[in-house]
């Protein structure tokens, strides 16, 4: 079991990155973000006895938040960016990212978010995502380039 | 380059993959383009701008609904373990009332005596009254036996109601170390182990960028080679078809003193000025052949001098990062105790580390990845930590080895195997020794250490990649714990 100072430091150390990660996976619904983050933090802190493991913390509230996030299917719906803690002049470019970003696979969205966002290495998103760290290497370049073609296309007809 | 061709190569030149002409040739369109420029820069600023997505706004009560669903999370768990494994806990029990009854059946047949005669009842229940008496050894016997028939019963209703394991038992079925990576087969990992340092070690890697890109370089390579290949074979059939040639021409000539008639010598000499003029054309064959191999040899030539020349201008990045590295140690006060191209070790309070790291964090962006290991965000102000921090690149890999509370003896003999394997001890302390080893004996040095029943807690790279030299050194430190 783990303390709770612990538990405390381990959430405000990684609530924003989870969030995020979850959130642009399913598509921007924030109701259901916070439910598969707090139940992802509950079970990655029943699943991890030592609280000094906080690598394996991590890679377990990751792996659990990915796959309750794959088994949701939602659409996403443009809204405004409410969630994004930046100021309005900074939103504006990032409504053609993130909407050229909702048209990637999800894989894809998962490995640039890990990468990018969450700036893990190749070897722990090639433990979260269950795969070899060379395949996760490449493909992390190939959904960063498919994410560059959704970007091209989008400005031609925006 | 045309527009085209800037559309194509948008991915390689964001990731900065091109070779310098390409780059070059890249960029000189860029400013002469108005609208490929704009494109450029359009899709290149957002897709850079994905560190941006995290920014977002996570609401207050997050932290609290955690906490609650954790201790609400766990109320479940134990009810419905209850609920759900009621039928295991039938069997378990249905099993330990088998065993008690089979053994008490053995033990009355086995013991079974005739009743007691009326003068041994009173002291019979004295004894039942008074304090009770040691068992005799029989007793003891017999009560050990089903103590553990109850004990097997107990050990089989757990395993059946266990269904994940406990979290130790899951984290070494899934082989994780501390970085949350799942590694080789070693020694593995002692539940509930606490490694009690005087002096924390924390550790900190900055992960370099690598300048060239191996695969695309040796696509290029490869493109060369078979246009080499198919012009050399070009070259080798055009020779063969002048030799040919030649050879029809020895046989055409007029020779003094023959017959000819006037037709067939202007048939022949007609003959010849064809010769003649595919000869010439077949030289000018070789010389472009000639050409198109120089230029080919030309180009390897190249991308080898520009892949040398990148390699040397990160290089020269990673040796001025590390410059400002020590620059900020200098500035706090820090003096390295140990210090080479990959490694710094140095020695801080917890109060001083703290701006240090920021410091550090701040000179490293945009040349380096930062990674820290051992909750290097944790640190407590009144302690003390050394830290261990690693430069790696492509050429280069550290390892970091903790090593528990061992008898002087057995380190003594660590230290010697370590010194018989290794080229080269370069720090040593009574609670840290840096060392560098071939990657060849590597491996031999584990399994070594393993067989001497030292346990070793392995962090950092966890692998030796099958792309660089065996003969490599890989550089290891190793913590001792008191």
């Amino acid at each position: 079991m783990m303390k709770e100072e612990r538990i405390k430091f381990l959430i405000s150390r990684y609530q924003q990155g989870v969030f995020a990660l979850v959130l642009y996976l399913i598509g921007g619904d924030q109701d259901k973000t916070y439910d598969i983050c707090a139940s992802s933090f509950a079970e990655a802190m029943r699943a991890c006895s030592s609280p000094e493991r906080e690598g394996i913390f991590l890679a377990k509230v990751i792996g659990i938040a990915v796959e309750k996030a794959r088994a949701i299917k939602t659409i996403p719906v443009f809204k405004e960016l409410e969630f994004l803690d930046l100021p309005a002049s900074e939103q504006g470019p990032l409504r053609l990212l993130i909407k050229a970003f909702w048209k990637l696979a999800f894989d894809d969205k998962a490995l640039v978010l890990l990468r990018e966002q969450l700036n893990l290495s190749y070897r722990q998103i090639a433990a979260v995502m269950r795969k070899t760290e060379s395949d996760t290497r490449s493909e992390v370049n190939q959904a960063r380039t498919r994410l560059r073609e959704i970007i091209e296309d989008t400005l031609k007809y925006e | 380059m045309t527009c085209d061709d800037i559309k194509a190569r948008l991915t390689p030149f964001l990731d900065d993959l091109l070779i310098e002409a390409e780059y070059k040739a890249y960029c000189d369109h860029l400013n002469a383009c108005e609208q490929c420029r704009e494109h450029v820069r359009s899709i290149g600023s957002l897709s850079n701008q994905l560190w941006k997505l995290g920014k977002v706004r996570v609401p207050e009560d997050f932290g609290s609904t955690i906490l609650y669903k954790f201790s609400h999370f766990e109320q479940m768990i134990q009810s419905s373990r209850v609920i759900l494994s009621a039928k295991h806990v039938m069997i378990g029990l249905t099993l330990m009332l088998l065993g008690i009854t089979a053994s008490s059946a053995i033990h009355y047949f086995r013991n079974r005596q005739p009743p007691p005669k009326e003068e041994d009842v009173p002291i019979v229940r004295a004894q039942i009254v008074g304090p009770r008496h040691p068992p005799s050894d029989e007793e003891a016997r017999i009560l050990m036996r089903q103590l553990e028939v109850i004990a097997a019963g107990v050990g089989m209703l757990s395993k059946v109601m266990s269904v994940e394991g406990t979290p130790q038992e899951t984290a070494a079925k899934e082989n994780i170390t501390d970085e949350g990576i799942p590694m080789e087969k070693e020694s593995p990992v002692q539940e509930n182990e606490i490694i009690d340092f005087q002096v924390i070690p924390l550790h900190w890697h900055f992960q370099y960028p690598e300048e060239t890109n191996e695969a695309a370089l040796d696509a290029k390579r490869q493109r060369i080679k078979q246009q080499k290949e198919l012009a050399q074979t070009k070259l080798d059939e055009i020779e063969s078809t002048i030799r040919l040639l030649e050879e029809e021409k020895e046989k055409n000539q007029i020779k003094l003193g023959q017959p000819y008639s006037q037709e067939l010598k202007e048939t022949k000499l007609a003959r010849e000025r064809q010769i003649e003029l595919g000869l010439q054309q077949w030289a000018e064959g070789i010389r472009q052949q000639n050409a198109v191999i120089g230029q080919l040899e030309e180009s390897n030539r190249q991308l080898e001098f520009n892949r040398q020349e990148r390699l040397k201008e990160g290089k020269q990045k990673e040796t001025a990062h590390r410059t400002k590295i020590s620059n900020i140690l200098n500035i706090s006060g820090i003096m390295p105790d140990y210090k080479n191209d990959h490694l710094f070790v140095f020695s801080s309070s917890g109060e001083k580390l703290k701006d240090v790291r920021d410091q550090i964090l701040f000179a490293s962006q945009g040349t380096s990845s930062f990674h820290d290991y051992a909750n290097g965000e944790a640190v407590l102000p009144d302690r003390e930590y050394r830290i261990s921090m690693f430069f790696d690149d492509k050429g280069n890999s550290s390892f970091h080895w903790h090593i528990n509370a061992i008898r002087p003896e057995q380190k003594s003999n660590l230290l010697r195997l370590i010194e018989e394997k290794s080229a080269s001890i370069d720090y040593k302390s009574e609670e840290l020794l840096i060392f560098s080893v071939p990657n060849t004996e590597l491996q031999k040095l584990l399994i070594r250490i393993q067989a001497a029943g030292v346990h070793i807690l392995r962090y950092g790279s966890q692998e030796i990649k099958k792309d660089i030299s065996q003969s490599r050194l890989i550089s290891i430190s190793v913590y001792f714990a008191k």
